[in-house]
């Protein structure tokens, strides 16, 4: 489950952000008060020279998640989760962007770091998915992630191009993913539930605004590693976090159109494809033939095993409504090659292996209406109460070969209500009720409890 | 991916064998040069011992096993009767012994590969076993394969074939059932080939894993850059399973007062699985099977033969196992059954002083 991080015990605590907080001080002229020895050093002539003046900008957002779960951590129980009575604990994130840009260049430089679960290193797991015994893991976490970094330049009056990681222009939570943006506690479990959570990725971005109001978005970026796919969480163990450097064998290429045009609201579609066996940690998903060539790695080539997504979204923020939505539809090609292939992977991989779907299928909606003002509030607060549903399925019509497992079928009718003051800080309450796509399965009920700071 | 048929595998092993320790061998007269190891019995005759002696022969009798299981399941599917469903349940029972033999170690290809979870989950999932056999999909081979863990292995074949305590008649399988049971018998079977297989061949590219066992500490074997190294895994395997029998398998059941967490309850073969958990401990502990003379170097020699702390840890296999023959079977009813209860607590007890044994001071004797 994506949207419910598991408690990290025994983490160390992050140092402060300070370091990161600290902007690179433009260098004034050649003067360096440095009275140390040090001074000795030579100072790189490039920095000795007069530097622009630099626009920087420094914006962070954290958030603190408290949990009541009535359903026990183990889902794979006869008859779904057991009764249980629980509370979850969460400082599910503390999210840094800094940006510097030189206007008359068209220049900016944007990165974003963030600190998940207030901690860093690597954190201890249950699995249930994987055995059906418990079975703990040393889970890589990588607690403190650079989610963007990127260098941009404007072309003319609309059009950007960028270079470096940034988000992946599909879906809601690639625009809509700081805490303000959406009224529930936590981001939508339909899309996070097939698709890596603000997934970003390391490529090139190139978009263009049209004056009346459509922004097109093109992204050329590494693709996904098929040996992470899996039964419950389809493409998300894809995101390629596991080494130190991403494959980019198989690149995908990203196209986004959305309409801004009407006042408040916007709509528009993606769709994402991009190949996944050649980004695998090793060359294991290769065709047989008769005269293989034993000096090339792969001589009868790589199983093609392309992903494609599609999705309509929508946004608005008009008057006192605020309203989210998503329809996303997924095809795994030859998923049956990769789920054979993942289940004979080393378990110090770290990865499901559970056999993946051929489809999957998420969509959410959520609704709220503000009303601050009824309630006597001035125009500084908000006050959403609302609506959300999920739905995702990650066994959308399978195979023949694949059972389609109603467990992974999952709907969650959520409603709640959402406060802030001034988009700054901010306090959610929700209450999530969870069904399977079975009735022989408990239904799974959470109450939430949200609250931070977004500047 | 084509694979050798088993008969064929069998028939090459003395070959495999006989070529790996003459390797072994080799190995042995380069240990002789390193001054490190001179002292100690922690040489490459202790793990080429352990894997020619005990792992190996425990997979092929687990591989041969599952073999004669699955034709017992075809047996009984194509003509069903009680004397055909009393063979197959004495085939899975068959099965399982050297499987849990196994467990002692647990590490190789049975770990890296996920052939554990794929052979021997549980608690078995009700819920979608019922769907399964609802659904109008064809159950093969490969369709079991794809299956969750908990859909497939020997539990499932055991909830199919022994019902509550193997009250289930021939009459009440449905021919669905059978159709599961065959598809389940022939991946479990595959399965194990496989895992002998990862053992005693070459597959895929990689050498078996005996070789890389047997040839701890030797230029380029990356797994094990020490015989040291290999034989902290033969005593990491011993106190894992010993955890696991007493922490999880007996303490979970247990505690949670819940039979549905007891591991083989349909065929009330629990105790008799931790025994062999405990059988597997005395094999890697003695270097050879029940009833096989003891030839090499052993676990047993580098702890001494006969000293003081031999004698203990004979005596505590001896007394986990009495322990554990003293708990009533079915296990499932015991873990609520108060006379019973501080059974089950004195046998956990026995089994975690014998962990203790190999953790505290076995462990320090393989540790350079």
């Amino acid at each position: 489950m994506a949207q419910e991080p598991a408690p990290v015990p025994g983490i160390a605590q992050p140092s402060p952000a300070a370091p990161v907080a600290q902007e690179p001080a433009p260098v004034p002229g050649v003067a360096q008060p440095a009275p140390a020895p040090a001074a000795a050093v030579p100072v790189p002539s490039a920095l000795s020279r007069a530097r622009p003046q630099i626009e920087t900008f420094l914006t962070a957002y954290g958030e603190l998640l408290f949990g009541y779960h009535d359903y026990g951590l183990n889902q794979n129980r006869t008859g779904g989760s057991q009764r249980d009575s629980r509370l979850e604990f969460d400082t599910t994130r503390l999210v840094v962007e800094m940006k510097g840009t030189l206007p008359e260049y068209g220049l900016e430089v944007e990165a974003e770091v963030e600190f998940e679960h207030g901690g860093t290193g690597s954190a201890l797991e249950l699995e249930y998915e994987e055995f059906g015994e418990f079975d703990q893991e040393l889970d890589k976490g990588g607690e403190i992630l650079v989610e963007e970094l990127f260098i941009s330049k404007k072309l003319g009056q609309n059009a950007s191009l960028a270079v470096g990681r940034f988000y992946v222009a599909v879906g809601t939570l690639s625009e809509f993913s700081r805490p303000t943006d959406y009224l529930g506690t936590v981001r939508d479990e339909a899309e996070t539930g097939i698709i890596p959570n603000t997934w970003d990725e390391m490529g090139l971005r190139l978009r263009y605004k049209f004056p009346w109001g459509l922004r097109l978005t093109g992204q050329l970026v590494n693709g996904l590693d098929s040996t992470g796919f899996s039964s419950q969480l389809w493409a998300v163990g894809g995101h390629q976090r596991r080494f130190e450097v991403q494959r980019a064998t198989d690149m995908a290429l990203v196209v986004r159109a959305d309409v801004t045009h009407f006042d408040g609201f916007i709509f528009g579609v993606s769709a994402y494809r991009g190949d996944t066996t050649r980004n695998r940690p090793k060359p294991d998903l290769v065709k047989a033939c008769e005269d293989a060539n034993d000096r090339e790695v792969a001589p009868c080539g790589y199983v093609s095993a392309p992903l494609t997504l599609l999705d309509a979204h929508l946004s608005v923020r008009k008057g006192r409504w605020s309203a989210k939505g998503l329809v996303m539809y997924g095809h795994l090609k030859n998923a049956e090659l990769v789920s054979q292939r993942n289940s004979r992977l080393s378990n110090l991989l770290g990865v499901m292996r559970t056999p993946v779907s051929d489809n999957a299928l998420a969509a959410w909606g959520e609704v709220g209406y503000d009303i601050a003002g009824v309630v006597g509030l001035s125009d500084a607060h908000h006050l959403f109460p609302f609506v959300r549903y999920d739905y995702v399925d990650t066994q959308f019509k399978p195979r023949e070969e694949l059972y389609d497992n109603p467990r992974f079928r999952r709907q969650i009718y959520t409603v709640g209500v959402a406060y802030n003051l001034l988009n700054t800080v901010y306090a959610k309450l929700d209450f999530g009720h969870r069904r399977l796509g079975s009735d022989v399965f408990r239904p799974e009920n959470t109450l939430r409890l949200a609250t931070g700071f977004n500047y | 991916m084509k694979r050798m048929s088993l008969p064929l595998r069998l028939a090459l092993a003395p070959a495999l064998l006989s070529g790996s320790l003459l390797l072994g061998a080799c190995g042995d007269d380069d240990g002789t040069t390193n001054p490190g190891e001179n002292d100690s019995k922690v040489g490459t005759e202790l793990v080429v011992t352990f894997a020619d002696k005990v792992v190996v022969p425990t997979y092929a009798r687990l591989a041969t096993r599952l073999t004669e299981l699955d034709a017992a399941c075809i047996a009984l599917a194509a003509e069903p009767s009680e004397d055909k469903l009393t063979a197959a349940r004495a085939a899975w029972r068959a099965a399982r012994i050297p499987w849990e033999q196994s467990e002692g170690f647990l590490f190789g290809p049975v770990d890296s590969f996920g052939y554990d979870p794929a052979l021997d989950s549980w608690p078995v999932s009700h819920t979608e076993l019922d769907a399964v056999l609802a659904s109008n999909d064809a159950l093969t081979q490969q369709y079991v394969s794809n299956l969750a863990n908990e859909q497939k292995g020997f539990h499932t074949l055991e909830y199919l074939i022994f019902g509550d305590g193997g009250t289930k008649t021939v009459g009440e399988l449905t021919a669905r059932e059978y159709e599961y049971v065959k598809a389940l018998s022939a991946e479990l079977k595959a399965v194990g080939q496989l895992l002998h297989g990862a053992w005693a061949q070459s597959l895929d590219g990689n050498k078996p894993f005996r070789d890389t066992l047997a040839t701890a500490g030797q230029a380029g074997n990356s797994a094990y850059p020490s015989v040291h190294a290999a034989a902290q895994e033969m005593v990491g395997g011993i106190t894992t399973i010993l955890d696991e029998v007493a922490n999880g398998k007996i303490a979970e059941p247990y505690y949670s007062r819940d039979p549905n967490v007891v591991e083989s309850q349909f065929a009330y073969n629990s105790l008799e699985d931790f025994t062999n958990n405990i059988r597997s401990v005395e094999n890697a502990y003695l270097g050879h099977l029940q009833g096989e003379a003891k030839t090499g170097t052993s676990l047993r020699d580098v702890v001494g033969v006969d000293s003081a702390l031999d004698t203990r840890i004979r005596q505590q296999i001896a007394a986990s196992i009495s322990a554990l023959g003293a708990i009533a079977e079915p296990f499932r009813e015991s873990i609520n059954n108060d006379t019973e209860r501080p059974k089950i607590v004195a046998a956990q007890e026995a089994i975690r002083a014998l962990h203790d044994t190999f953790q505290g001071e076995v462990l320090p004797l393989v540790t350079q």
